[in-house]
């Protein structure tokens, strides 16, 4: 170890014999505001007391780094002290960066004094035009393009330097366009020339820009960082370049895209912002089927153009289809061709109802750029035959997705029925019975007329009612009322106690009649009586004989010959008798 | 004198007169409607109504002519209109039918409770003035039949006459009454706007309940200041202002 020690003490004692070198270096003379640069100060022996310069007007940002490094060449083993300093210019002008001091071997040495040109900032596009070995430029398919059609782009770095990892440091925010990139696994390059000048390019960055708005579309600046080495012209011990990494600052416009709005003219109504050139097929899997039976109508969009942003139209379908939610499939693919792919849309058909029904050509409509027309591509119309089920019927209550078809399908006019040409009865507008004058009055009027009816009827009954024919009739009443029991004896043919009911029944009635007691009650005395209440003879007579035929049969045998007879003279005699008294 | 005689002629010259000039009203309508000038037609149907007379025929010619011109709602009331007058006709019921399925909203009509639902069969079968026309001739039954027991010897039947005569009387009166309050108490209306929001209460402030669109058929439940509360068809309430629809 101590030997080692001896051994670099020799080598540099040996080399401070050689001449002294003290020099400054900057990496250019015209530096702009703002930017940073370094300042070194490189010495070829070992020194002390180094006194940096005042660096008036710049600002130190960094330093002293002191770096030592030896190296042997031909000439032998070199030594190299170096003081650096990173400064950044602030104030526009010219600026001395005045002598630095260095002691060594007991003599003091100073570096020249530099002059700085401090120039104004300028336009970074500017600066990267000035380094010839990296170019970027944003290249197009297209710069003029109609609303909706795909352009293909790219970044596009050359360069002729070894270059390291490339990060974007500004994107374009390409505002108005449907951007999609293009992902490739590595970058190829290939070989151009530009100014004669043989350069490597690579596509960075690859992508498919579709514009949304229509005029003059500036997507942006692009900014890229790309590291580069930068040969410092020197080699190193073992006969390498010696190298830096710098970052160069690249800069790019994204050209201006001028987009043209699709013609108003002949534009179908259908179109839905399709532009390109597209396929468009239709299929049904099936037109016989039976109601339990499902259909697939199928629509597929294909070709190239902007079909992402495509709309399939949308079909309508007879009313008696249930339909179900759609299934869509998409496919797409970007490339330099723009892109391409494919939409497709299946539809799921149930039949609710037999019968026969018919879906309408669908018709798809796109702009063709190439031909600068509107395309369209009609389907045929299909019919489908539903077996088995009831026939649709005409129900108002049922949502309606095939529109006027349900009509022409059901045999239904669509066409109302003629007016009439006859007007019929003619009524007053709010001709109302119910509660009107007419309705009360003839309810009046009928209730009147029963009224009068009942009227009519006792003043008749008074008026056929006379006096005598009343009493008769209360006298008979009250005569058979009398003979009630007699009755009931005839009836059951039993002539003693018809007899003796008929006989009881005249003295009763006689007693409350006459209000005789029953003391007195004789047959004398009976007619006595009536005849003093003025009792016409014949009936007198009549009575005495009823009474003594009644009174016989007490003391004879009864017999029911004359029965009958007897009742008849009794209750008409009785009858007289209330009538006349 | 003089003056109450020419007052009596020219009530008989006018009644004619008047009765003429509908029918006339009515053909010339019908010869525009033939000749294709819907807008005419409409007019001149529309003065015979503003004349105070209609017609199931006449309701019926108007509201063909509304279809024509594209007025689905005002086409739909006046069919509705005619109907009422004349509740079985054919070409009535189908063009009404075609003149519905040109409107837009549709309802699953929920069933009434059966009580109800046979209450309002019975009370539909006729209308209120022919039940009280019913009514006034079972009380004329009555009133032979009265007569009968009083001054014939078809004491029986006469019985059986004001009997039966009175209950079919008060019976028809109840259902004549009922129809009426019914009738009161459900007017049907027809929307006659595009298209209206229904609201939640009777204020332009109150939230959208639903949208309805033109010749949307409903019942109007109540009025309140320049509201109609209405019922559709699937049970669902709410208020339109009354400027929208029409009575049928």
């Amino acid at each position: 170890m101590k030997q080692l020690s001896f051994y670099i003490a020799l080598f540099i004692s040996f080399n401070s014999l050689a001449q002294v070198s003290f020099t400054v270096s900057v990496a250019s003379k015209n530096v702009q505001q703002g930017q940073r640069f370094a300042v070194e100060f490189k010495v070829n022996q070992r020194g002390e007391s180094f006194q940096a310069p005042d660096f008036t007007g710049f600002s130190v940002l960094g330093g002293p780094n002191t770096s030592v490094s030896t190296y042997m060449d031909n000439s032998g083993t070199r030594f190299n002290l170096t003081y650096s300093y990173i400064l950044q210019a602030n104030n526009l002008g010219k600026f001395t960066i005045g002598p630095a001091y260095i002691k060594t071997g007991g003599q003091t040495y100073r570096t020249e004094s530099i002059d700085i040109t401090v120039s104004e900032k300028k336009e970074a596009a500017q600066q990267n035009a000035k380094n010839e070995d990296l170019i970027l430029k944003a290249l197009v398919s297209k710069q003029s393009v109609y609303q909706g059609e795909p352009i293909y782009a790219r970044y596009r770095l050359y360069f002729r330097t070894e270059i390291g990892q490339q990060t974007f440091r500004e994107e374009p925010n390409f505002k108005g366009f449907y951007r999609e990139n293009i992902d490739d696994k590595r970058i190829e390059t290939s070989e151009e020339y530009i100014n004669g000048q043989r350069y490597v390019a690579a596509d960075l960055q690859k992508m498919v820009l579709i514009p949304q708005q229509s005029g003059e579309l500036k997507p942006g600046n692009i900014g890229l960082n790309v590291p580069i080495r930068i040969n410092s012209g020197r080699r190193d011990f073992f006969g390498f370049p010696i190298t830096r990494t710098s970052t160069e600052e690249l800069n790019a416009d994204f050209p201006t895209i001028e987009v043209k709005p699709l013609p108003d003219k002949g534009r179908p109504d259908n179109f839905s912002g399709a532009v390109g050139r597209y396929d468009f097929k239709v299929s049904l899997s099936n037109t016989e089927i039976s109601t339990d039976e499902s259909i697939t109508l199928r629509l597929e969009i294909n070709g190239t153009g902007n079909i992402k942003l495509v709309d399939i139209p949308q079909p309508e379908f007879p009313q008696a289809f249930e339909v179900f939610d759609p299934e869509i499939t998409e496919r797409s693919n970007v490339g330099s061709y723009g892109m391409k792919g494919s939409k497709v849309i299946e539809y799921l058909l149930v039949p609710r109802y037999g019968g026969t029904y018919k879906i309408d050509p669908i018709a798809f409509s796109y702009f063709n750029p190439q031909s600068k027309s509107y395309e369209t591509i009609s389907s045929n119309s299909y019919e489908i035959k539903v077996k088995g089920g009831q026939v649709s019927p005409n129900l108002a209550g049922q949502a309606q997705m095939g529109g006027n078809e349900k009509e022409e399908v059901n045999f239904i006019s669509k066409e109302i029925l003629f007016i009439k040409t006859k007007a019929g009865r003619w009524l007053k507008n709010d001709d109302r019975f119910w509660l009107s004058q007419g309705f009360w009055g003839s309810l009046a009027l009928l209730l009147l007329i029963n009224l009068g009816l009942y009227f009519f009827w006792t003043k008749e009954n008074n008026k056929r009612a006379n006096p005598s024919a009343l009493r008769e009739q209360k006298a008979a009443k009250k005569a058979a009322k009398r003979l009630k029991n007699a009755k009931k004896a005839l009836d059951q043919n039993q002539a003693a106690e018809f007899y003796q009911a008929l006989l009881e029944a005249l003295w009763g009635y006689f007693s409350d009649k006459l209000k005789m007691p029953a003391h007195e009650q004789s047959r004398e005395r009976l007619l006595e009586e009536l005849a003093m209440r003025g009792l016409s003879s014949p009936t007198q007579i009549r009575l005495e004989k009823i009474i003594e035929q009644a009174e016989m049969t007490r003391y004879t045998q009864a017999t029911m010959v004359n029965a009958q007879n007897d009742y008849q003279e009794a209750s008409a005699i009785l009858t007289e008798i209330e009538g006349e008294l | 004198m003089k003056k109450l005689i020419l007052l009596s002629f020219s009530i008989l010259l006018l009644l004619p007169a008047g009765l003429m000039a509908q029918k006339e009203l009515f053909e010339a309508g019908n010869r525009a409607y033939q000749a294709e000038d819907f807008v005419k037609a409409i007019s001149i149907y529309d003065s015979v109504l503003q004349s105070g007379k209609q017609s199931a025929a006449l309701h019926y010619n108007l509201a063909n002519s509304y279809f024509k011109e594209g007025n689905i709602g005002k086409s739909i009331l006046h069919y509705e209109k005619a109907l009422k007058l004349k509740p079985q006709d054919a070409e009535i019921q189908n063009n009404l039918e075609i003149a519905r399925q040109k409107t837009i909203d549709r309802f699953e009509e929920v069933p009434e409770n059966l009580f109800q639902a046979s209450r309002l069969a019975i009370i539909s079968l006729l209308s209120p003035d022919n039940w009280a026309r019913v009514a006034l001739f079972a009380l004329l039954l009555a009133t032979i039949g009265f007569a009968l027991y009083l001054f014939s010897q078809y004491l029986r039947l006469g019985f059986i006459s004001i009997i039966g005569g009175l209950s079919i009387t008060l019976l028809a009166l109840i259902l004549a009454w009922s129809h009426q309050n019914y009738l009161n108490n459900n007017q049907g209306i027809i929307l006659l706007e595009d298209s209206s929001y229904v609201k939640s209460a009777p204020s332009e402030s109150a939230d959208d309940v639903f949208i309805l669109h033109e010749g949307t058929k409903a019942l109007r439940l109540e009025q309140f200041e320049n509201w109609s509360k209405i019922k559709l068809p699937d049970g669902k309430l709410g208020w339109l202002l009354s400027e929208e629809i029409a009575v049928i």
